[in-house]
């Protein structure tokens, strides 16, 4: 583990000055940290994947460094983020994660399904007329009436009609099939 | 080789329609040529587009 004196250390004799780059062994550079001899060296880069909380259940990865603190970048699965403050010795490396894949959808284009509208008993029925996966689970596009509404899969409850694609004739033209070979 | 469909696809030669969701065994090579074109498919040992999410 690499670490950098805070303090002018003695050893075996030989003086080194603080600033020092030393690579320890993990039990000894943590002593040495743990009585502000030390600090964790940079060993981590802007683009690195760490985790860090306590346990350590987060995965970010690092957009800037400063002295001492990183700030990394918690990616949601709606395609946003947070950024938190870090002290670098808090950060372990990790190797970069796979991309997550989308989730399958458990419903399709054209079923009618029963759903909740805002409320989980304000329940209706709609008809589903697209869908955009992603890794934490599809979301829904239902026609309601003259509404059209974004909505979860957990807020689905099931599909009412099967096979509806036939009944909903209306909707098979807005739905947009990509043709293949 | 088996993939699922991520976004309807209709198959030109047989007019086949597949809605997201469905599991269309085809060769390999039609299913790779699919993924190329950036379709979201999601299958063994073929990488899938992320432009979905955009």
């Amino acid at each position: 583990m690499n670490v950098t004196l805070t303090r002018k250390a003695n050893s075996g004799g030989k003086i080194l000055e603080p600033g020092t780059l030393l690579d320890l062994p993990e039990g000894k550079a943590r002593k040495l940290i743990d009585l502000g001899l030390a600090r964790q060296a940079v060993t981590l880069f802007i683009d690195s994947w760490v985790t860090f909380g306590s346990p350590p259940d987060q995965v970010g990865q690092i957009v800037r460094l400063e002295e001492g603190v990183a700030i990394v970048r918690v990616f949601n699965q709606f395609g946003g983020h947070h950024d938190f403050r870090c002290p670098i010795d808090t950060l372990k490396p990790i190797a970069p994660p796979e991309s997550p894949l989308p989730a399958i959808p458990a419903y399709r284009v054209g079923e009618m399904v029963r759903y909740c509208h805002k409320t989980a008993l304000n329940v209706q029925n709609g008809t589903i007329t697209e869908i955009k996966p992603f890794p934490a689970g599809a979301w829904y596009r239902i026609k309601d009436g003259d509404a059209l509404r974004w909505v979860g899969e957990m807020h689905i409850q099931g599909v009412i009609n099967n096979g509806v694609h036939h009944a909903a004739g209306d909707l098979q033209p807005n739905i947009q099939f990509t043709e293949v070979d | 080789m088996e993939a699922i469909i991520l976004k309807p696809i209709r198959i030109k030669s047989t007019g086949e329609e597949f809605f997201p969701g469905a599991v269309v065994d085809s060769e390999r090579e039609k299913i790779e040529a699919w993924a190329a074109r950036g379709l979201p498919i999601r299958g063994q040992d073929v990488a899938y587009n992320e432009g979905i999410l955009s």
